[in-house]
């Protein structure tokens, strides 16, 4: 929590003044930060391939379906965060999905254990804060990688620092649970990792540029994923100069 | 519902006109367009089905990049797809520097692409749509389902610019290869101090 704060504390006015640089939202080379950025990735590679790599190849062994335990407990328990998140982006059928989904998944679901919601037609489907600022018309600052935590923006930070700070259920629930449900989530970040490992792998070791790979796969992907897909005004014509 | 239901035949008769005024005011597809998408999604089907068949065939890795090799030249436009990542050097080269770069940057590209295949053994390809994307071309959507593992969203990009319909981009959960490419191309050419000849040679190297 207190790691939080000062992050927040230290995010704010850098994310202000990002957004006064106003950068064209669609560009991928808009990259004020790009000095300590780098000084950060090649910090956060060397954990990676000491820490992080194996012990989320370590943690691929325990067989899928436990995994995926994991997994479905971790995401049941961001329901009531995710309900007030589509409350925020004024979605009233997507706050009923995710409370309806909360309701059957903790109560069939053996606590989210299981997720048998998903079969009944309600997936799961992440939102948090950058996509409740992304609706909001918040710009996204600058690309800003953290020691550890590795790629995001100013903004996505923000939101990651403000979904810890005004989680309901860390606000509401008994320390132990709270504990178990730490323990949860980084279990499955770890199992994270390892999903993406052959993509990760490829972007921070085989590419000429990691930074930069990393760098423009990431924006462009949050960017789909805020926006729901490719925005097919942005395919460029590739014979425009060939 | 049984068509002599007297709500559905009004409903049905104003659904024809909203049609036929939507076509008087040129809102619907244009044949031409029309054609063009239809002709994008059958390519991505013989694209898809040809693919899966590769991946699963168990073949030796060396014929796996060989083959995949082979569908890249078939099916994408590999001269402007390589063009396009080169950027302002393309225009300062020779017919035969063009010429070596473009065989040099499609081994590449089978090759870097190649080792994701274990990936996606048993995954299915299923075109879920596709919009017309003007003088960019039309992109395909299609999700890609692997059993016991998130699906990916992977859109494909494809042009009749060429004479006939070549995929000229992918984008991989919104990732564009053609952005990534000429991002991983450039630094590669800054590091042979701006050197066609020499980007040639590393990328070779690294295929």
């Amino acid at each position: 929590m207190r790691i939080a704060c000062i992050l927040l504390g230290a995010l704010v006015p850098a994310w202000l003044a990002g957004c006064t640089a106003a950068p064209d939202p669609n560009s991928l080379d808009f990259d004020p930060l790009e000095e300590s950025n780098r000084v950060a990735h090649e910090n956060n590679k060397q954990i990676d391939k000491a820490i992080f790599q194996p012990v989320a190849r370590t943690y691929g062994k325990i067989p899928a379906p436990m995994r995926k335990g994991v997994t479905n407990l971790r995401y049941n328990w961001k329901l009531p965060g995710q309900a007030i998140q589509s409350v925020l982006q004024m979605r009233g059928t997507q706050t009923a999905e995710t409370v309806t989904r909360f309701m059957i998944n903790t109560s069939l679901g053996l606590g989210g254990l299981l997720d048998p919601a998903a079969e009944m037609g309600l997936p799961y489907r992440e939102t948090n804060f950058d996509e409740t600022f992304e609706v909001w018309g918040v710009p996204e600052g600058g690309y800003l990688e953290l020691p550890i935590g590795g790629p995001g923006t100013q903004r996505d930070w923000t939101g990651w620092a403000l979904d810890i700070l005004l989680d309901p259920v860390y606000l509401v629930a008994p320390a132990t649970a709270t504990n178990a449900l730490f323990g949860i989530g980084t279990l499955d970040i770890v199992n994270d990792r390892y999903e993406i490992d052959p993509v990760l792998d490829e972007l921070l070791y085989n590419s000429a540029d990691s930074y930069t790979a990393q760098r423009i796969s990431y924006l462009q992907n949050m960017r789909a994923r805020l926006q729901g897909g490719t925005d097919v005004g942005q395919l460029e014509d590739v014979y425009a100069d060939y | 519902m049984p068509t002599t239901d007297p709500i559905t035949r009004p409903g049905r008769r104003a659904l024809l006109a909203g049609l036929a005024s939507a076509a008087l005011l040129g809102l619907l597809p244009r044949p031409a367009a029309a054609d063009a998408a239809s002709q994008a999604q059958a390519l991505v089907m013989a694209i898809s089905a040809d693919l899966t068949k590769l991946v699963n065939s168990g073949r030796s890795e060396a014929q796996l990049y060989r083959d995949f090799e082979g569908l890249l030249a078939r099916y994408a436009d590999m001269p402007a797809v390589a063009a396009a990542t080169l950027g302002p050097a393309w225009r300062g080269a020779s017919a035969g520097q063009r010429q070596a770069y473009v065989a040099a940057f499609q081994s590449y590209l089978a090759r870097k692409y190649g080792r994701q295949f274990g990936e996606y053994r048993n995954a299915s390809i299923s075109v879920t749509g596709a919009r017309d994307a003007g003088k960019a071309g039309v992109l395909v959507q299609t999700v890609v389902v692997r059993p016991g593992q998130e699906n990916i969203a992977v859109d494909w990009q494809i042009s009749d610019r060429s004479g006939r319909a070549r995929a000229v981009n992918l984008i991989i959960e919104g990732v564009s290869l053609l952005a990534n490419e000429r991002a991983e191309v450039g630094a590669m050419l800054d590091a042979q101090g701006g050197s066609v000849d020499r980007l040639t040679a590393e990328l070779r190297a690294r295929s």
